[in-house]
C-alpha cells in the first residue's frame, strides 16, 4: 500500500520519444512555415493591387498558423517511422506514458483548433472587407464585364467597348459582371479579383490597380471547348493615357 | 533480389506502362485536320503608309457538314452541324479538301481573308460581335449577295464597320492566350444568307447560289499561336447553343498560327 502511494505517476513528457517528437515538431514547423511561405508565395505573381498584396499576406499568415499543425503530424510520423519495432502481445513498459481518455488533452485539442479557425475567420473577413471598400467609392469607374464563350468584352462608362481591358492607375474600379451564355469566372490574376459571371445575373467586384503595366485576365470556370483560350490582357495606364484611350474608343463605337 | 524491391520495381514499371498507354491512346485520338497556308499576293500598303507583304486566305461557312475531310480524318461529316471549310477563289466548296479550319499566316504581314457565308442566321448573344474589330481601318467589305455561278457581285460591295446584331450568320473571331506573344484580336460578323434560299438549296442537296461575301484585311504581329471561333450561337441547344459543332474543334473553330 505504501509502495503504491509512493509510486509516482509516469512523467510522459520526459520520455525520449516525446522529447524527440518535440524537437522534430519545432524543426518541421519551421520548415513547413518557411517552405510554405517563401517558396509558395514567391511562385505567385507580383501583385498589382492592394487586394492582391492582402491575399498574399493572408496566405503567408495562414501558412504560418497552419505550420505547427502540419509540423506536429510530420514529427509524429517521423518518430513512428524511426522508432524500433516492438514484438509481443503486450505493449512495452515504456508505453505507459501514452495518453488515453484524457479530458485535458481533448480540451486542449478542441480549444487550439477552435482558436485557429476563429483566427482564420477573423483575419479572412478583415481582408475581404478591405477588398470590398472600393465598391462604395463614389469616384469609382463603373465597368460592365460580359463573358461570352470564349471572349471577354468590356463596356466603359462613356460607351467605349473593348476585348482587352484598360484601367487608370490608382483609381478604384467596380466591375459589374455577367455572362450571356454559360457560367464563367472573371479573374484578374495579378489583382486578386475573381468573381463568377452568371447568365441572367450581375455580380460585383472592385479593385484599385496600383501598378502601371500589362496584366492577365482569365476565365476561372471551365466553360467549354475553348475555355483555356478565354484570356485577355489588362493594361493599367496613367489617368491621361486612359482618358485618351476611352475617348478614342468611344468615337470608334460612334458614342463620343 | 529482395522480393519487396522487386514488387516495388514491378509497380513502378506497371504504372509507367499504364501512363504511356494512355498517352499513346490520347495522341492517336487527336483529330488534327492539318493547316491551310496563306497564299502570297504581292504587297499591301496600309493607310499609315507602311508596306507589308500581302497574303490571302479564302474560306466558306456552310449550313451543314456534308463532307468530312475539312474536319480531319476522324472528324467526319455531320449533316446537322454547321461548319467552316476550305473555299476556292470564287467561294466554290472544295469538298475533297482534307483541311479547312486551321490556318497559317506569316508574321508582320497583311492578311486578307474572304469568306463566303452560305448559312442563314439569327441574333447574336452579345452584340459586341456585330462590329468589325481589329481589321485595317476597322472595316470590312460586304457583298450581301454574291453570284457563285457568274462569279460577280449580285449586289454592290460596301464598306462596313458593323452589321445588325440580329442579321448575323456567323462570325470569324481570332483571339489568343494572354502571354508574351503579340495581341491579335479580330472579329468580323458575317451577314446571313437568305433563309428561304438556304433551305431550298439544302433540300436539293447543295448550297445557295447567293451567299454573302465578306473581305477584310489585318496586320499580323510577331509569331504566335492563336485560336479562332464563331461567336454566333450556332450549335445545338446544349451549353447555350454552343453544343455539337461549337464544341468540337475543326467545325466552327480552329487554330490560327502566325509564323515568322
Amino acid at each position: 500500500m505504501t509502495d503504491l502511494m509512493n509510486s509516482k505517476k509516469p512523467q510522459w513528457w520526459k520520455s525520449p520519444d516525446v522529447k524527440k517528437t518535440a524537437i522534430l515538431w519545432a524543426v518541421c514547423t519551421a520548415l513547413v512555415g518557411y517552405v510554405g511561405t517563401e517558396f509558395h508565395v514567391r511562385s505567385i505573381v507580383e501583385p498589382a493591387s492592394e487586394t492582391m498584396s492582402g491575399v498574399i499576406d493572408l496566405m503567408r499568415i495562414f501558412t504560418w498558423a497552419a505550420a505547427p499543425v502540419a509540423g506536429l503530424v510530420f514529427a509524429m510520423c517521423l518518430t513512428v517511422l524511426t522508432s524500433k519495432r516492438h514484438y509481443g502481445d503486450n505493449p512495452p513498459a515504456e508505453a505507459d506514458h501514452q495518453i488515453s481518455n484524457s479530458p485535458r488533452a481533448n480540451a486542449v485539442w478542441i480549444v487550439v483548433s477552435a482558436l485557429l479557425c476563429l483566427f482564420a475567420l477573423i483575419t479572412g473577413l478583415i481582408v475581404l472587407q478591405k477588398d470590398s471598400e472600393a465598391v462604395l467609392e463614389s469616384t469609382a469607374i463603373q465597368m460592365n464585364v460580359t463573358g461570352s464563350q470564349w471572349v471577354w468584352s468590356f463596356d466603359y462608362p462613356n460607351g467605349a467597348r473593348s476585348e482587352d481591358l484598360y484601367l487608370p492607375v490608382d483609381k478604384p474600379v467596380v466591375f459589374h459582371i455577367t455572362s450571356v451564355d454559360v457560367k464563367h469566372s472573371f479573374w484578374i490574376v495579378q489583382m486578386g479579383i475573381k468573381m463568377d459571371a452568371n447568365p441572367g445575373a450581375i455580380t460585383e467586384a472592385a479593385v484599385t490597380p496600383n501598378k502601371i503595366g500589362v496584366f492577365d485576365v482569365r476565365c476561372a470556370e471551365l466553360c467549354g471547348l475553348l475555355h483555356a483560350y478565354m484570356q485577355t490582357k489588362v493594361h493599367v495606364v496613367s489617368q491621361s493615357d486612359y482618358d485618351k484611350w476611352v475617348t478614342e474608343h468611344a468615337a470608334l463605337e460612334g458614342r463620343a | 533480389m529482395n522480393k519487396r524491391i522487386l514488387a516495388a520495381l514491378g509497380t513502378v514499371i506497371l504504372g509507367a506502362g499504364v501512363i504511356a498507354g494512355i498517352g499513346t491512346y490520347v495522341a492517336a485520338a487527336k483529330n488534327d485536320s492539318g493547316s491551310i497556308m496563306a497564299t502570297s499576293a504581292g504587297s499591301f500598303t496600309a493607310p499609315d503608309g507602311k508596306t507589308y507583304p500581302h497574303y490571302t486566305l479564302t474560306m466558306n461557312t456552310y449550313p451543314n457538314s456534308t463532307f468530312g475531310g475539312h474536319h480531319g480524318e476522324d472528324g467526319g461529316a455531320h449533316p446537322d452541324w454547321v461548319s467552316y471549310g476550305a473555299a476556292g477563289p470564287y467561294g466554290e466548296p472544295l469538298t475533297d479538301a482534307k483541311t479547312g479550319t486551321n490556318f497559317v499566316v506569316p508574321a508582320h504581314s497583311a492578311v486578307t481573308i474572304t469568306i463566303w457565308q452560305y448559312d442563314s442566321g439569327e441574333t447574336l448573344n452579345n452584340d459586341f460581335f456585330a462590329k468589325v474589330r481589329g481589321t485595317v481601318g476597322g472595316t470590312a467589305t460586304l457583298v450581301e449577295r454574291y453570284d457563285t455561278k457568274s462569279h460577280t457581285n449580285a449586289t454592290e460591295a460596301k464598306t462596313i464597320t458593323q452589321i445588325p446584331h440580329d442579321a448575323v450568320g456567323h462570325t470569324f473571331t481570332i483571339h489568343g492566350v494572354s502571354s508574351d506573344q503579340d495581341s491579335l484580336f479580330i472579329n468580323v460578323p458575317l451577314l446571313l444568307a437568305n433563309d428561304d434560299e438556304v433551305t431550298a438549296a439544302e433540300e436539293e442537296g447543295g448550297f445557295t447560289q447567293f451567299p454573302s461575301m465578306t473581305t477584310f484585311t489585318f496586320i499580323t504581329g510577331g509569331e504566335g499561336e492563336y485560336i479562332w471561333n464563331c461567336e454566333f450561337p450556332c450549335g445545338d441547344g446544349t451549353v447555350a447553343r454552343f453544343g455539337n459543332a461549337m464544341s468540337a474543334m475543326s467545325y466552327m473553330s480552329g487554330h490560327f498560327t502566325v509564323k515568322g
